[in-house]
């Protein structure tokens, strides 16, 4: 029996201790030190690496810029895909439902780079945006819709929209319709009623829904690389850079590696506020009223 | 137009299939309408009408002198106890009772005693510091009903209110519901399948069918003169009988097809012709003179046994006899009439 168990932990301990074994060797490579002119790495063994990075402000800025703008298309995803995930829970029409819970796949699973494109496409100086204003003559010189924050922004919501809006359909689903009737029925509007009843209700999988469009925004490559057009610089692409710009692996290990301890603390603070929602939620939102 | 609940021909048409039609019912404040009937029916359509969740294709929905035919659920007044209570599971009981008052905009200072007099009213006083979680069937009930009674609705709705709820439960709960509705005045509308529930509870009954109200009226009359065979069959009326009624002699008889004659009372207006004679259990004794039969099977239910007979003719009745009655047992021969006072004459 104990050796059965055994046989049947093994397989899950390969698999973990490669996914962490990565992150070990991230630490390690990181106390080395690049040969300059090689891809090769040597000692000796120190902190060096992880120094430079913390204590290079135009280093920390390129990080404090990535969290902040992952937590600001975190919460513009959560405020636009909130009432896209209520109408698709909401909506009687069975085939509306289906309708649009399958672009939402389809967009999910449709490829980066490909959509990427397709946005510079959309948003480009030529592009189709740029081209009707120019054409009915709205503006007269191209407004910058890429290369640029905005345009790694549009991309990136759409990017970040499906995730959050299935994770959150769920929640909405579940929801028993009786208990926003009876909320209207005791006296509250529709507005009411979301800020009450449906919000509080459904903020542990808001939360879920953050984590994961703020890891996703987060550690985004191909759309600041592509939208960005080299001008947006977000930590996943510097990190890119110093691999196979600069060949200096150690310095990309160190800095992935305090790349994740802070992605890590960010989530787990979002944990700590999806733990307290039970007593966020009992007053709902916007003060008890009376 | 007067106080109470009026319902003035009332339909509800979903694409092709029409739920709810020509309801007209006018219900007196401080009463209680039971709308029964099989699932189906309409009347949770009816009642979920009522409350603004769903507009009616035709008619009007008068409240209290006021037409709400168009007013959204939130500004009716009505309060409903939903079928599976719809507690707000992130709510304390107290938060929950205070949820209409809080959205009407009154004193913090006078939420909390209308609450705690209401939570009062219903036992719940000791609970008001649990979630609903933490509270059994029948407590989540009386907390839902509480936060109905709180903020004084002008009608109280009750979406099968006891349905969740075991036996023992269900009949006390419906008991104190019935004298809370009688004490506080309150006009309400409930809605059930369970006929005992509607005799026990209501002041009238209006019983429902694909839609339509096929009979209204206190219970009794409706449990005593049921109008058409679906009422009847609902009612419990297990003996309805195919046959003419004739003159015959002095008064006048039923004659049922397979079964004999049924001396009808003096008093009754139908003519002669093709009719159902509608009896109930109780309304058939032993009579020596009565039609011959063998009881084939019987079953105790509690204060009598409910024995099915086979006529000699050869139709089939259900008859009541007492516990202690020996010819209760399967195979004696018993004879059998009917109490004209009691036998319903229903159109064919």
């Amino acid at each position: 029996m104990r050796i059965s168990q055994l046989l049947l932990g093994f397989p899950a301990a390969l698999i973990l201790s490669v996914l962490f074994g990565a992150y070990a060797v991230f630490f390690a490579v990181g106390l080395l030190t690049a040969v300059p002119n090689t891809a090769d790495v040597a000692g000796p063994v120190t902190l060096d690496n992880y120094a430079r990075f913390l204590f290079e402000p135009s280093y920390l800025a390129i990080l404090w810029r990535t969290l902040w703008l992952s937590t600001l298309l975190a919460v513009l995803t959560a405020v636009l895909g909130y009432p896209v995930a209520y109408f698709i829970a909401r909506t009687p029409s069975s085939f509306l439902r289906r309708f649009m819970l399958g672009a939402l796949v389809v967009t999910m699973l449709a490829g980066s780079v490909s959509r990427a494109y397709s946005w510079l496409v959309i948003l480009g100086n030529r592009g189709l945006i740029n081209s009707f204003l120019l054409w009915t003559g709205l503006t007269d010189k191209t407004v910058p819709l890429v290369y640029n924050e905005l345009g790694v922004s549009i991309a990136l919501v759409h990017f970040l929209l499906p995730f959050f809006v299935l994770t959150v359909f769920g929640a909405i689903k579940n929801l028993p319709t009786s208990l926003e009737e009876s909320a209207r029925n005791l006296g509250a509007g529709r507005a009411r009623v979301m800020a009450k009843i449906v919000i509080p209700l459904t903020f542990p999988a808001i939360a879920g829904g953050l984590a994961i469009v703020f890891s996703l925004a987060m550690s985004a490559f191909v759309f600041p690389l592509v939208l960005g057009g080299g001008r947006v610089r977000l930590l996943s692409n510097f990190i890119y850079d110093q691999v196979f710009v600069a060949f200096d692996r150690p310095f990309a290990a160190a800095v992935s590696l305090i790349f994740l301890v802070v992605a890590l603390t960010a989530l787990m603070l979002l944990t700590l506020l999806q733990n307290h929602t039970r007593r966020l939620a009992a007053g709902g939102f916007g003060g008890k009223g009376a | 137009m007067s106080d109470g609940v009026h319902l003035q021909d009332i339909g509800k048409d979903y694409d092709t299939v029409t739920a709810v039609d020509q309801v007209a019912l006018d219900l007196p404040k401080g009463t209680l309408l039971t709308l029964l009937g099989p699932s189906g029916c309409g009347k949770t359509t009816v009642l979920r009408m009522i409350a603004g969740f769903v507009d009616p294709s035709r008619g009007k929905i008068v409240l209290d002198g006021t037409d709400v035919t168009r007013v959204p659920p939130e500004k009716r007044g009505t309060a409903m106890v939903f079928q599976n209570y719809a507690l707000f599971p992130h709510m304390t009981v107290f938060d929950n009772v205070a949820f209409g008052l809080r959205l009407r905009r009154q004193k913090r200072a006078a939420i909390a005693n209308k609450v705690k007099a209401a939570l009062d009213l219903v036992h719940l006083a000791d609970f008001a510091k649990r979630y609903p979680a933490e509270l059994s069937g029948g407590q989540q009930q009386r907390a839902a009903l509480a936060r109905c009674l709180v903020i004084e609705p002008r009608v109280l709705l009750l979406d099968e209110p006891f349905g969740a709820l075991d036996r023992h439960l269900r009949e006390s709960m419906q008991t104190e519901l019935r004298k809370l509705q009688q004490q506080l005045a309150i006009t309400t509308v409930l809605v059930t399948h369970d006929q005992q529930e509607a005799l026990a509870l209501s002041d009238y009954v209006a019983v429902m069918n694909r839609g339509r109200v096929e009979q209204f009226g206190p219970p009794r009359e409706v449990y005593d003169r049921p109008r058409s065979r679906f009422v009847a069959d609902f009612m419990g009326v297990s003996n309805v009988l195919a046959g003419r009624v004739r003159v015959h002699g002095e008064g006048r008889i039923f004659e049922a097809t397979g079964y004999g004659a049924f001396r009808l009372s003096e008093n009754g207006t139908e003519g002669e012709g093709d009719a159902l004679l509608a009896l109930r259990p109780d309304a058939l004794r032993l009579d020596p003179e009565g039609l011959p039969g063998v009881v084939h099977f019987s079953a105790l239910t509690g204060a009598h046994y409910v024995c099915e007979v086979r006529l000699d003719a050869g139709g089939e009745l259900t008859l009541n006899l007492p516990r202690s009655d020996p010819r209760s047992a399967p195979g004696s021969r018993i004879n059998v009439s009917a109490d004209p006072a009691e036998a319903v004459i229903l159109p064919a």
